[in-house]
């Protein structure tokens, strides 16, 4: 069975070359470089239809980019992606695009996420009469069904976004996403600025969402607990680089890269009483200047000779990948 | 339903921001053709074009102030400042109605009755020269109203022109990024890097006079002003997740640009247009007192200014001190309004 | 050793909208060398708390009653030139934006001989050494050179780090932490907790933790309170009460956390929205949104009682019998 959503070495470089004055700057002495980030590196996977993933990782790893290409907000520098078999790397197509409408994104930031000027049944109806979804003399009553379905009262078509709170924003946010009949849901960071009380009525509406509409999520986050608690399977990234995937409870389970293994030690948990916390040393490297080799041998307590030379393969089995040269041989 | 728990209620909230927006449009259309209109066809005779143009600067001014009223009016200076500038705009527009004489009809001057002091009268006593007379035996207070007329509709039009191309410009130079942003950024540089009366000399100097031709002056030198705020908000606000969200819900460009982008750099503009009038006013005044403004068959403060200044020494004040009277006054009120609004429209500065 | 007493703190914030009661009667205390956790959402009037002991609270908001007895001095009744002798000095603070702290166009050494000086006649040399130890303390590396740089060639941890030392420059007895972990990554986070906790142990300084994650409280905190609407409804040893809540919102906040082994259920919902802090209902705070609520308690506000040794909860239909053990 063919994936719903596949990546195929997917990058993103950001490239600040030098325009004409800073080359001449150089020229005479200055301290000036070509800069480029490797925002995302060569990152594959799958996701079937039906599947919760969660995407997961620190500042600088470079979740969001990755989720703003799939969605189709930043151009792809290299790679392939496709969704329902179509590749819709870029929006040239017009089969192309009609697949990227069946992608959107719930984005992080309540305050900026909705026009502010705009009333919400404006802002929820917009994209489905330009669609064709509804028309204009409909769009009323198909606002309405797209309020009920995120749990909040049909007076809220009338209201402007400053007149609500966060978790109402978030959720009108959804409904403007579900306005254009989406199969697959990606949510960037969408609970992590709601209180923690709010965040819980979130997560069970993404929830309730998926077995109502059959959808499937990308769920990106920085908060461990919800991952593991909504997601199927978890991409784990590091300053750009996939370094394991695996099925949930494996992951958290046992999980194989030494980075992960630091992350989950590393999670305050509410069960565990008072810890003594147990950190990895180091900070995240820039993104600017990666660590050559695998990213994360500064900070990794079992890195070798081999992990400053060369950069890891991806070694998969039985559905559990880990980029690490424990894995495959030895860091020697 | 697919939430177990109840849909969250919403409190009812009494509003109609749609209809507002709706008044807002048609009184700025009626402000910006009634502008036109008085300022090229007719001259200014038109009584309907001038009651239209009241009308929509009053609906414009009301529906910028609803539900903040209590707000702008924190003190006493705002209501002074609100109180004369309404008058000086009233006395402007009726001028013609208004004032005794018009001092630009030289069928009504005598020039026996030049360099009279204020409160004398003409020869049989049928009108009162209240603030006295100029060399030519023009009424000063008429020609305060007649010059604040003209001083009024130019600086409005110019700012409201100067605004649109402005933002025109602003806003292609954000969306587009790249070298048509810088292309358009740097001749907005440019333009700027002149000071606006040595930009607005040497264009009527190359025009030559006319009331149209020192608007078009006017615009030229401000319209860079408006470009480069713009860009700037629309930059950042560019870069906010309802753009992104518009994009990713298949939205044309145009309609992300003009929808959803274009209306929310407005309000920043708001403020700075009301003080850009004055500062316009003032440009104006200037150009007409260096002699390069408004041509001498027309009324302009800064013309009597400049009329009368040569008499100032004799101790005949009253040619040039009431205009400049009147000109202080006006730019005063626009620059204290501008004030109040700013600090009345500042979202930081509420609650 | 008592260092901190708040007895029935009440700040009000007068707006527009109404009298906004931040915080309403909250009394907690600290001994030298114990932390307390203060929790609570958005709304809730923990920052406002924090702010209070220091009394940097703002107008429209002000102090109008109670009392901040620190080291036996109430707070309250000292005069500005006292107030800021303490402050940076002995009772220090550390906010959730590093920024608020740091001034950008200084250099870090500029900014910590100040700190110091500010309080104490010393060297500026001897300052320097101060800033150095301090720097080294909180896990800076090479702190003589970093000492010459601006905050914005520090990464967000590293400015924490640096807010924090700043923070323990002069030995404060007390430091109220204004949630300094939540803007950071989870690895930064555990790193400056684990310091934070060494410092606390080493250096016998009282600290107040505010933040609304219970996770981090669970491993730092001694003491945990958990404030709602203004008021704490819940106070205790932190391993009982996270063990056991005694009020039903604690309980609903623990149910609404997700992970340990729950996966796929539902979460705990909260039903409801936080209350409207101009239009405090009459009775409990949070009776609107509370399964177990009656006219009892709807008509008036329950009074914060002691339920057992340390421990306290304002409701009448708790989740506990009255009488617990530790």
């Amino acid at each position: 069975m063919t994936a719903m959503l596949e990546l195929h070495n997917v990058s993103r470089r950001f490239e600040k070359k030098l325009d004409s004055v800073e080359r001449l700057a150089r020229r005479l002495g200055a301290d000036l470089t070509e800069t480029c980030v490797n925002a995302v590196d060569t990152a594959s996977f799958d996701i079937a239809r039906g599947e919760v993933v969660g995407l997961v990782g620190e500042s600088g790893c470079g979740k969001s980019t990755l989720g703003r290409m799939v969605a189709g907000l930043l151009p792809v520098s290299d790679g392939e992606i496709r969704f329902e078999g179509v590749d819709v790397t870029d929006a040239s197509s017009a089969q192309a695009r009609e697949k990227r409408l069946r992608i959107q994104m719930i984005f992080q930031d309540p305050m900026s996420s909705l026009n502010p000027r705009m009333r919400v049944a404006e802002i929820i109806g917009e994209a489905a009469v330009y669609h064709g979804l509804t028309t204009r003399a409909e769009v009323a009553g198909y606002v309405d069904g797209l309020l009920e379905k995120v749990g909040l009262d049909r007076a809220f078509a009338q209201r402007y976004p400053h007149q609500m709170s966060g978790g109402q924003r978030q959720r009108i946010g959804i409904a403007r996403a579900l306005a254009v009949q989406p199969e697959f849901l990606i949510c960037d960071e969408s609970i992590a600025a709601l209180d923690v009380s709010i965040q819980a009525q979130v997560i069970n509406l993404f929830q309730d969402l998926k077995h109502d509409l059959d959808l499937t999520y990308l769920f990106i986050s920085h908060d461990l607990g919800v991952v593991e608690h909504i997601a199927d399977r978890v991409v784990v990234m590091y300053l750009g680089r996939i370094v394991e995937i695996a099925a949930t409870d494996q992951l958290f389970d046992a999980p194989r890269h030494p980075y992960t293994q630091a992350l989950l030690d590393q999670v305050p948990r509410l069960g565990a009483g008072r810890q003594a916390f147990r950190t990895v040393k180091g900070e995240i490297p820039s993104p600017l200047n990666p660590p050559p080799g695998c990213h994360f041998h500064p900070r990794c307590p079992m890195a070798g000779p081999r992990c400053q030379r060369e950069a890891p393969r991806t070694i998969t089995e039985a559905g559990h990948s880990v980029a690490c040269h424990l894995h495959d041989g030895g860091v020697e | 339903m697919s939430v177990s728990a109840p849909p969250i209620p919403a409190a009812p909230v009494p509003d109609g921001a749609d209809r507002w927006r709706r008044i807002n449009l048609v009184a700025g259309l009626a402000v910006g053709l009634s502008l036109t209109i008085l300022l090229t066809g007719q001259g200014f005779a038109l009584l309907g074009a001038r009651i239209v143009l009241l009308a929509g600067l009053i609906t414009l001014a009301a529906s910028l102030l609803r539900g903040r009223a209590h707000k702008f009016f924190s003190g006493p200076s705002a209501y002074v400042a609100t109180a004369s500038l309404f008058v000086l705009v009233v006395l402007a527009i009726f001028a013609s109605e208004i004032s005794p004489q018009n001092p630009y009809d030289l069928r009504q001057l005598d020039i026996m009755d030049g360099r009279l002091p204020p409160g004398s009268t003409t020869f049989d006593g049928s009108m009162t020269y209240h603030l006295g007379t100029d060399e030519q035996g023009r009424d000063i207070l008429s020609g305060i109203l007649y010059g604040l007329r003209v001083s009024l509709s130019v600086s409005i039009f110019a700012t409201l022109a100067a605004m649109a191309i402005g933002v025109v410009v602003g806003i292609y130079a954000a969306w587009a990024g790249g070298r048509t942003d810088t292309i358009l950024m740097r001749i907005v540089d440019f333009q700027l890097s002149f000071p606006s009366i040595l930009v607005a000399l040497m264009l009527m100097a190359a025009f030559g006079r006319g009331l149209d031709k020192i608007v078009i002056a006017l615009i030229i030198v401000q319209w860079a002003y408006y470009a480069r705020t713009v860009r700037g908000t629309a930059l950042s606000e560019a870069r906010k997740e309802y753009i992104d969200a518009a994009r990713g819900l298949g939205l044309p460009d145009w309609r992300i640009v003009f929808g959803h982008l274009l209306p929310n750099c407005i309000p920043p503009l708001i403020v700075i247009s009301t003080v850009q009038v004055a500062n316009t006013i003032v440009l104006e005044s200037s150009l007409s007192f260096l002699g390069v403004g408004v041509p001498i068959t027309q009324p302009s403060l800064g013309l009597l200014i400049s009329n009368g200044y040569g008499y100032m020494l004799s101790g005949q004040y009253w040619m040039s001190m009431y205009p400049g009277v009147a000109l202080l006054a006006i730019v005063a009120s626009i620059n204290m309004v501008g004030d109040r609004l700013r600090d009345t429209l500042n979202p930081r500065l509420q609650k | 050793m008592s260092v901190l007493d708040v007895r029935d703190l009440q700040t009000h914030f007068f707006t527009e909208a109404g009298v906004v009661k931040a915080v309403d009667g909250v009394s907690f205390s600290l001994n030298e060398g114990e932390v307390l956790g203060l929790v609570g959402e958005s709304g809730s009037g923990k920052s406002v708390t924090g702010f209070s002991i220091l009394r940097l609270v703002d107008q429209p908001g002000r102090v109008v009653g109670g009392q901040i007895n620190f080291r036996g001095q109430d707070l309250a009744g000292l005069s500005d030139r006292d107030m800021r002798g303490l402050r940076g000095n002995k009772i220090a603070m550390i906010f959730q934006d590093p920024m608020m702290t740091l001034n950008p166009v200084l250099r870090i050494e500029t900014q910590m001989v100040e700190a110091v000086r500010a309080h104490e006649r010393v060297s500026p040399a001897a300052a320097r050494d101060r800033a150095i130890k301090a720097l080294a303390k909180v896990g800076i590396p090479s702190p003589e050179e970093r000492l010459a740089a601006y905050p914005h060639q520090f990464s967000g941890g590293m400015r924490q780090r640096v807010a924090i030392a700043i923070a323990l420059l002069n030995g404060p007895d007390l430091i109220v932490a204004d949630e300094p972990t939540t803007a950071l990554d989870v690895t930064i986070q555990s790193q400056i907790l684990a310091e934070v906790q060494e410092l606390a142990r080493e250096t016998g300084t009282a600290l107040i933790w505010i933040t609304h994650d219970l996770a981090v409280v669970a491993g730092l905190a001694d003491k945990i309170s958990v404030m709602y609407a203004g008021r704490i409804v819940e106070t205790g040893p932190t391993d009982a009460v996270l063990a056991a809540p005694g009020h039903p919102y604690t309980e609903g906040l623990l149910g609404s956390i997700p992970g340990h082994g729950r996966r796929g259920e539902r979460l705990t919902q909260i039903p409801g929205m936080a209350p409207n802090m101009a239009r405090l209902p009459d009775g409990c705070a949070f009776a609107p949104r509370c399964t177990r609520a009656s006219d009892a308690c709807r008509a008036e506000a329950p009074a914060i009682t002691e339920i057992g040794p340390g421990r306290a909860l304002r409701c009448v239909h708790p989740s506990l019998p009255a009488e617990i053990a530790q």
